[in-house]
């Protein structure tokens, strides 16, 4: 039985104490407060987010590189629809993804977590390592009733490609990919449903659940080692749910189950639609600490998808065979306005403590390539958006690690600053080649 | 990723493609095999000691690297070492969502089967089946699971028909708590696919009596959640296929009769075994090649043997994909899901006409000159529509040179862009579906970008490609690939017939390196029914779609034998699915992975 905090009861008094009823409406704010609106009511620290965002087949390098480095860089072109939250952007050009093989998009992926691909078979290959959001899941995770949170927008995923690497964007390890969840009903369902008033069978379902932990505790003796760490994986879903089914309902009202179903009408995939709702529920699920880490996968890599929505009728892969296709580039200005999007959500979004969702969370956003054309990794772009409480660097900066068309240093540095926010005691991340043990000074903020 | 040095026959089909010289041949051990796979099961997670895999031209190693297609003379794979009979490791896969929710309808019938929402299947390796053999359920997974069983639970509940059925005390007006320990028993075994212990039936009971006292007494409430538990076992939601030593040869782990039962039930019903089934299982009536082929001759003779290799081939032939297809609807207005939907109902329609109408040569899904058309198809393939609105049987336009498959709509919509063709996809589908191959990924560092237009020089889609080939980097897996794709270009991006592409006259012709020259779907598919490698890879789609793996060395074999069943049986269908039942690599596993 899982004995995790996560709601305290102390909380939760307060919150009875200070209204007529358990559910209060957003923001939280000092209900779950200590008295010096510092910390949480039990003392612990306020809490950091983290997202990773995740756009496929790259950008094109010369209009979405800023023209200068270091504070108050202009806005290339491509990233022109980040002006509203320009201050809370860090842009990192020049950096070298160091997987060590190429399958053509797969290896991108190493930028999510420091390690090279495996069981490599044609255009097939399993995540080599966990990714950066499941070690910070790992560490902060227990602190609220969902460890992480894996949503997904474009559905329409690379028919080329097989494996685990690119069709999720979050892992815990090769044959444990975290898919994303491309519905928002459901989206809805896994974050909020848990506290949506029903009968209590909270002891009915907890025995079920013991029942399952018994039968699986029997069924390991007969099988081998990964079959038993599928297992593993099972009772670790049985501990969540456990988690869940004890939590204590979060003290802010529940939003709606949304109406988007993420359907296709007429050959139009409703991607910003999809996204604006996707992203409100991740406003709602960090407002009220129901999740503190979340993967977003806004298209796959190797970008199959149509952006009809913007009556663009070529594929935005197919678009990437050009480098001069006006296609292609509409088409990455809709996907960073798309990363706006959220981010400007997150800004007008007020946390726990009065402070906006960028001051509170990291979002860490790559691709699976630097230009799609070439699936080059060498110059893979990354952004960081929030400081995450100071952890980053505020105002962002533009920080070149060599002169385009060079490459330099180790993508991995940028996931080891971001783990290093959240577990100062972490030393390196990912293996092989692309692991790190090099935290970037240059991006760190007042309070890392 | 494997690097053998057997005398199989068999070209290197693609060893002209230029290997990637990045992947590192000892990066995948997990795959990797070496000649002594006799030494036991592999230690990796990949599909057990060595597969005869699609993967050995990224290992960079030509020279004497196996490839699929090997095997396909049939069975002449003599001449060197024999590779001694070893099956796929043993172990637990989950139930595919048709699995789950086909058991749920057999269990507890259509209401509480349409109440079903079990997790996601993911695919590796083009088929779900191996997704759910090697794959993690992830958190969210497990809630769906609980989710699912209390959706289930309450539909099976209110309309007990089913479960009456097989359980008859549910149906009395106030049962005693007796019936719960009757629905563990009775119920639990058809579910879990063998008898209950003792204490698993008193963990059950306990659940249910604990839920009557909360629900005030009722019956019913209890009923509700010793259902849920049930559900949420993972001796429902997994297959444990782990065997024991066959008593004659005890190196060989033999599925028990239970075990069996349930993976006959499941490949050919998509379901759990009924109640006859499990019971010839337990009195030992399931041991024989002969027994085993008497339950599947009569498990074929089923209704939902159909359904089960449709939805085989929806997998397989990617046709569940059309539901969710993008078209550039300014360009093909008629393309609706209702054309989508009968593009894909017109190629399950012919093949349950070749497989189950006729027990024909499988071939002909390839070769047919009819096809299944309703009037929204006749209209785009250009045929006089037929009477009604429904299917009809017509032969095919000749002068098109449609035939089959490589013909249809779901296939040459299915393979390519919304609004261009794709002969590359297409080229890639007949390689990686039809004949079994992979093809490696373009070498690092090579320059997708195509050849820029001018607005004043317009190519077609041909054109433009060939001189995309001219790269050598690119040509070598290429030419493997688009010349396939040429000789369809007379086929747009939904499947309709044209004579022009961007305005200029398409030319169809094509060498095939492999193949030959070919103009048209039709030349295809002449060259196809008489390539063993289309037979060699049926066989290997069953096992991969069926048990979950990818074919191993120490199977090959076995698959040789199926092959040869295949061949020497008229290249029927019905044939083949009886003869895997009763195979070596069907009954027999490894030691549990």
């Amino acid at each position: 039985m899982s004995n995790r905090r996560t709601i305290p009861r102390r909380t939760l008094l307060r919150g009875l104490l200070g209204g007529s009823a358990a559910v209060v409406g957003l923001p939280l704010l000092e209900a779950m407060l200590d008295r010096h609106g510092e910390a949480l009511a039990d003392g612990s620290p306020l809490p950091t987010r983290f997202v990773t965002w995740f756009f496929g087949n790259g950008v094109i390098l010369p209009r979405f590189e800023p023209a200068a480095t270091g504070p108050n860089y202009p806005l290339s072109d491509q990233l022109q629809p980040l002006a509203n939250v320009r201050d809370y952007v860090t842009v990192l050009t020049g950096m070298r993804n160091r997987c060590e093989v190429t399958v053509t998009h797969h290896e991108g992926m190493t930028a999510f977590n420091g390690f090279t691909m495996t069981e490599l078979s044609g255009l097939f290959s399993k995540a080599g390592g966990p990714t950066i959001d499941q070690l910070i899941a790992a560490k902060i995770g227990q602190d609220t009733p969902v460890a992480s949170i894996h949503l997904g927008v474009s559905k329409h995923l690379s028919v080329m490609d097989s494996g685990t690497t690119m069709h999720a964007l979050s892992h815990k390890g090769p044959n444990e990919p975290q898919y994303p969840q491309f519905n928002p009903q459901q989206a809805w369902t896994d974050l909020f449903g848990a506290f949506a008033p029903t009968a209590d069978d909270r002891p009915l379902r907890a025995s079920i659940l013991d029942a399952v932990r018994d039968q699986t505790a029997a069924l390991r003796t007969r099988l081998g080692k990964l079959d038993n760490q599928r297992l593993d994986a099972h009772l670790d879903g049985v501990s969540a749910l456990e988690k869940k089914i004890e939590a204590t309902a979060p003290l802010c009202a529940l939003p709606d189950k949304p109406t988007e179903t993420n359907t296709d009408i007429n050959g139009v995939e409703p991607i910003t639609a999809v996204n604006g709702v996707m992203s409100d529920l991740l406003v709602y699920a960090f407002q009220c600490d129901i999740t503190r880490v979340a993967s977003m996968l806004f298209h796959g890599g190797a970008a199959e998808t149509v952006f009809s929505e913007i009556d663009i009728w070529s594929g935005h892969h197919n678009n990437s065979h050009n480098p001069n296709s006006e296609e292609l580039h509409t088409g990455i200005v809709h996907i960073m306005g798309r990363f706006a999007d959220l981010l400007e959500r997150f800004k007008a979004s007020v946390d726990i403590d009065g402070k906006n969702l960028l001051d509170t969370s990291i979002i860490y956003c790559s691709s699976d390539c630097a230009e799609g054309w070439t699936h080059s990794i060498q110059r893979q772009p990354i952004i960081l958006a929030g400081h995450g409480r100071n952890k980053l660097i505020y105002p962002g900066i533009h920080v070149q690690a060599a002169p385009y068309p060079m490459s330099d240093g180790n993508i991995s540095d940028v996931l080891l600053t971001c783990l290093q926010a959240f577990d100062p005691r972490a030393t390196s991340i990912g293996g092989g080649a692309p692991m790190s043990t090099t935290p970037m000074p240059a991006i760190m903020g007042t309070d890392f | 990723m494997i690097r053998l040095v057997l005398p199989l026959s068999g070209c290197l089909l693609l060893a002209g493609c230029p290997s990637d010289p990045i992947a590192d041949p000892t990066d995948g051990d997990t795959t990797t095999a070496t000649m002594n796979t006799t030494a036991g099961p592999g230690p990796g997670p990949g599909p057990g000691p060595g597969t005869t895999g699609d993967d050995s031209p990224t290992t960079g190693e030509s020279a004497g690297t196996t490839e699929d297609g090997q095997s396909t003379t049939g069975g002449s794979t003599t001449g060197g070492v024999e590779e001694p009979f070893e099956p796929a490791p043993g172990g637990m896969r989950r139930l595919l969502r048709h699995q789950y929710v086909g058991s749920i309808r057999y269990l507890l019938g259509d209401a509480a089967a349409g109440a079903a929402v079990p997790p996601e299947d993911y695919s590796l390796h083009g088929f779900d089946a191996i997704g759910a053999a090697e794959l993690s359920l992830q958190e969210s997974a497990i809630e769906q699971l609980e989710t699912s069983s209390r959706a289930i639970a309450i539909a099976a509940v209110e309309d007990r028909s089913t479960l009456g059925g097989h359980v008859p005390c549910v149906l009395e007006a106030e049962p005693d708590d007796s019936c719960f320990g009757i629905v563990a028993v009775d119920l639990g075994r058809l579910a879990w696919r063998r008898p209950l212990i003792g204490e698993e039936v008193d963990a059950m009971v306990a659940i249910a009596k604990q839920a009557r006292e909360w629900g005030g007494g009722e019956f019913a409430t209890g009923l509700q959640y010793e259902l849920m538990a049930l559900l949420q076992s993972p001796y429902f939601v997994y297959l444990v296929e782990v065997g024991k030593p066959d008593p004659e040869d005890p190196a060989t782990r033999l599925l028990t009769s239970s075990e069996l039962a349930a993976r006959l039930s499941f490949f050919l019903l998509g379901r759990t075994p009924d109640a006859e089934l499990l019971a010839a299982a337990e009195a030992d009536a399931l041991i024989t090649d002969d027994d085993v082929r008497a339950a599947a001759e009569a498990m074929i003779a089923r209704p939902e043997a159909r359904a089960t290799l449709s939805i085989f081939y929806s997998e397989l032939f990617q046709l569940r994909d059309l539901a969710t297809l993008n078209k550039n609807n300014q360009l093909f207005p008629q393309f609706t899901h209702e054309l989508a939907y009968a593009m894909k109902y017109e190629t399950l329609r012919l093949i349950e006409d070749i497989v189950w109408d006729q027990d024909t040569d499988f071939r002909t899904l390839l070769s047919a000159d009819y096809t299944f058309v309703n009037p929204a198809l006749a209209s785009l393939y250009g045929l006089p529509p037929p009477r009604g609105q429904g299917f009809a049987k017509v032969p095919l336009e000749e002068d098109h040179g449609r035939a089959g498959l490589l013909g249809q709509a779901s296939f040459l919509a299915r393979f390519a862009h919304p609004a261009e063709t794709s002969p590359t996809r297409r080229g890639q589908f007949i390689r990686t579906k039809l004949l079994c191959e992979t093809v490696p990924p373009p070498p690092p560092g090579v320059d997708a970008s195509l050849p820029p237009e001018s607005p004043n020089e317009p190519q077609t889609m041909k054109q433009k490609l060939v001189q995309h080939m001219e790269d050598p980097s690119c040509n070598g897996c290429h030419v493997q690939l688009d010349p396939l794709g040429f000789a369809l270009e007379n086929y747009d991006p939904i499947g309709a017939y044209r004579t022009l592409d961007s305005g200029l006259p398409i030319d169809p012709s094509a060498t095939i390196p492999d193949l030959g020259e070919v103009f048209s779907a039709r030349d295809i598919a002449d060259l196809l029914v008489e390539d063993p490698r289309v037979t060699a890879c049926i066989v290997k789609n069953f096992v991969r779609g069926a048990l979950g793996h990818r074919e191993g060395l120490g199977e090959i074999h076995a698959l040789d034998d199926l092959e040869a069943e295949l061949e020497s049986n008229d290249h029927r269908l019905q044939h083949l699915l009886v003869e895997l039942a009763a195979s070596p690599v069907f009954r027999a596993v490894g030691a549990p992975k």
